[in-house]
């Protein structure tokens, strides 16, 4: 499980009656997210997105080409959206159980329309679950579940995600314990050359149609790798969605007056600090009994997105992205997404494909698993209809 | 003994593995003298509220003018103003604004920036810069090796191709040997601070002054004033983030982008001795590792969050109806992670424009960490409001002006 600093604080408060009773109050009141970072899907926004990413695809960067595809113009990628609810200053305002660590553990994305280069994005968020889990050791745990829902102008959906933390309130020491034997990325030139042949043999399947017919079960996609992770990598995140707890100057005092728990003093200099630095900062991580910095989850959701975004083409349509965080990606690791096509269905006017997800590190550990659907032309169907309709 | 020359790992394509001024590579660089190219792969194309905002945080700057639609459509302007950093996103931020200039494997160290403004830049407004190299000048070192001051005229450029301001940027190229390096701070430890002290700055982060709607009137000030100081810090790498998040950065890349330039400029990345991983350089400015390799007690900021900070001193000050015209700063010595910087400004001369008869005030500045440094020296100049000029015109020209 990936820590994200949903309530910042590595302390560990207790989860009462009282605290559950007051956030299941707050359930199904959709509030409008009010600080994103981006509330434009601009031309810079998505370069830095997609910069964020690692990914070239020229449909979402090069507006002459794009020109050239049924879109008419760059379109926002998929997952540009985290940088309109995940890295806003408010997303997490009211997520309760304060003082109650918080892991970010699934992503479900649902996709409905394209949002042109240009378009503003207006997103909400609402409390919808709120379930108890038998925690692996003694403790009381939550699964909390937000639904983010992203509208246009005219107010119709352009796409959904419920985004699921687990909360518990177990020692995140005793946790991080399991970590501690873990063998971090360590690469000879010839490890390195191996990773870089595979960066070089991903495939954009770009102008030339995928159609339904011609998709197989059992079809391998071609793999997507990622990394190995730097504080770069990190760096480049959150240059391109934006970041929760990150804010200077009189934007971190006021920040951290009224939100105390999201900072950590540094031992080292006293200074407070975001403790949102334990995914780029060794040293902090380490205070938390982490072998070494680690990943965000919206991150691992975002990059095996490009694995499909790859595969459907300029043609396709990517319609649900399901994908869980398992286990700790940390600096050093490389991902590999890898899926392999499950079914094949129709429904409404669209042809669906759905694929089956896994990120998989040199560890031959398995930190993402899910699934995805997407949309494809087809021969005798024609191309894919917009908008795309709720799959499941 | 005050530090005389920045000691900063950044820009072109320079590492930790030193390369040579040779007289090829010399010549190379010289050849370019003169030539102006365009900048193709900034961070920042399109002003917008999202670009706006960025970049008023990349500097901590909370100026309505910039970031409340409401407030800044009752201004003069009648939509939101880019704070002038947000310029540093067309050419600092940019991924090509080092290409072809040579010398790689050799330091780059920002020593200055020499600021312009014409006009302002708003809401729906685009930007674009050219870069032209002016000189590659042969200079003597503070250390062994030879150094080279490489000058760059940046122009920024909105979508009517007005000129709306133009940057000075001078970087010193030098070979140094790594033992000199690491003697200048090898005494220094990372500064810590104590619960009070964090209040205190917190109190000095409170105290800042927006003049904003209120104009400050040229026939009011005085001589000799000073100007509601800033203070930044105490450095995080937290606060490093934020500004490459509104204004880019050169070296850090992921995936694909990270490959192509790695393949491309293969000294840009060095790796890491724990893991083998190659890792930009640039990392001396968020990484204590790293910046130990190179014999510095922590990670340091760039030179160009400096000028920044600096225009936010002089924007606060200049309220709405004022328009900061010029700024010249020199970056020395370094800013490291956990250090505090106040700068402060007094005004030093009014004077009156001689083709416009506009209202100016000249600042100058100071920019100095807790230790008592003086790690940015410099100078601004301000046009205000006056019975002469009611509403400034733009675009202005304070060098025509001076005369």
């Amino acid at each position: 499980m990936t820590s994200e600093a949903t309530v910042a604080n590595p302390r560990y408060g207790k989860i009462t009656d009282e605290e559950v009773a007051k956030l299941r109050g707050r359930m199904f009141k959709e509030r409008v997210i009010a600080v994103p970072y981006n509330r434009v899907a601009t031309l810079d926004g998505i370069n830095h997105y997609m910069r964020g990413i690692g990914d070239t695809n020229p449909l979402y960067l090069d507006d002459a080409y794009a020109q050239g595809t049924r879109w008419g113009g760059v379109i926002a990628p998929p997952c540009f959206l985290y940088s309109v609810h995940w890295g806003s200053w408010d997303l997490r305002r009211g997520w309760g159980l304060p003082g109650v660590h918080g892991l970010h553990n699934q992503d479900r994305w649902q996709f409905f329309r394209p949002i042109k280069a240009g378009a503003p994005v207006h997103a909400t968020r609402e409390l919808v679950g709120l379930d108890e889990k038998q925690g692996r050791l003694a403790g009381r745990a939550f699964i909390e579940t937000v639904r983010v829902k992203f509208r246009d102008e005219a107010g119709q959906m352009l796409a959904m995600v419920h985004m699921s933390s687990y909360r518990a309130e177990r020692d995140a020491a005793k946790k991080a314990n399991k970590y501690g034997d873990v063998k971090l990325g360590h690469y000879t030139a010839a490890d390195l050359a191996k990773i870089e042949a595979d960066y070089d043999a991903e495939v954009i399947r770009g102008a030339e149609t995928r159609y339904w017919e011609d998709v197989n079960e059992g079809e391998v996609l071609q793999p997507v790798v990622k990394g190995p992770f730097t504080s770069a990598d990190m760096i480049a995140w959150v240059m391109g969605v934006g970041s929760p707890h990150i804010r200077f100057g009189r934007y971190f005092l006021d920040y951290r007056r009224r939100t105390p728990a999201v900072v950590v003093l540094n031992p080292e200099t006293g200074v407070p600090e975001p403790v949102e630095r334990v995914h780029w900062d060794n040293f902090m991580a380490g205070e938390l009994g982490m072998p070494a910095a680690y990943d965000y989850g919206s991150h691992r959701g975002a990059l095996s997105s490009h694995l499909m975004t790859n595969w459907v083409g300029d043609d396709g349509w990517l319609a649900l992205h399901d994908v869980q965080y398992r286990g700790m990606v940390f600096l050093g690791d490389t991902v590999w997404f890898r899926g392999t096509v499950t079914r094949k269905f129709e429904q409404g006017p669209n042809s669906f494909v759905e694929v089956e997800i896994q990120g998989v590190n040199q560890r031959s550990e398995v930190p993402l698993r899910g699934r995805a659907i997407a949309a494809l032309a087809s021969r005798a169907r024609g191309p894919v209809v917009m908008p795309v309709e709720e799959v499941q | 003994m005050k530090t005389q020359e920045v000691q900063q790992v950044e820009d072109d394509e320079s590492s930790n593995t030193y390369g040579t001024i040779n007289p090829e590579a010399l010549a190379k660089l010289r050849a370019r003298i003169g030539k102006e190219y365009p900048i193709e792969e900034p961070h920042i194309r399109f002003v917008n509220r999202d670009s706006i905002h960025h970049a008023a945080r990349a500097i901590g700057d909370a100026n309505p003018l910039w970031n409340d639609p409401v407030y800044a459509k009752k201004s003069r302007f009648g939509k939101l103003v880019a704070p002038p950093a947000l310029l540093y996103g067309a050419h600092w931020g940019a991924w090509d604004m080092r290409r072809g200039e040579g010398l790689p494997g050799v330091h780059g160290l920002h020593s200055s920036d020499h600021w312009t403004y014409y006009q302002p830049v708003l809401d729906g407004d685009e930007v674009h810069a050219t870069k032209t190299l002016t000189a590659a000048d042969e200079m003597q070192g503070r250390w062994a090796g030879r150094s080279i001051m490489q000058k760059r005229n940046f122009k920024f450029f909105n979508q009517k191709d007005e000129l709306v301001a133009r940057c000075l940027m001078n970087a010193v190229r030098g070979e140094r040997s790594e033992g000199k390096s690491r003697g200048k701070y090898a005494d220094i430890k990372k500064a810590t601070y104590t619960p009070e002290e964090i209040a205190a700055i917190d109190s000095e982060i409170e105290a800042e002054i927006v003049r904003g709607a209120n104009p400050r009137n040229w026939e009011d000030v005085k001589l000799e004033e000073s100007l509601q100081p800033l203070v930044r810090g105490p450095l995080t790498v937290p606060e490093m983030m934020t500004w490459i998040q509104g204004i880019g950065s050169p070296h850090v890349r992921s995936g694909q982008f990270w490959l192509r330039y790695r393949r491309q400029s293969p000294k840009v990345a060095v790796p890491d001795p724990r893991t083998g991983i190659p890792e930009a350089v640039e990392r001396v400015h968020w990484d204590d590792f790293m910046a130990a390799e190179i014999g510095m007690p922590a990670a340091y900021d760039y030179g160009s969050q400096r000028g920044a900070w600096a225009t936010h001193l002089m924007t606060n000050w200049a309220g709405d109806d004022g328009f900061l015209v010029d700024l010249d700063v020199t970056y020395r010595g370094m800013y490291f992670l956990g250090d505090t910087l106040r700068i402060k400004g007094t005004v030093s001369e009014k004077w009156v424009g001689k083709k416009t008869g506009i209202g100016y005030v000249d600042c100058t500045i100071t920019g100095i960490n807790q230790r008592g440094d003086v790690i940015m020296p410099g100078h601004a100049t301000v046009a205000l409001p006056s019975k002469a000029h009611r509403k400034l015109q733009f675009p202005i020209d304070v060098e025509a002006d001076r005369g």
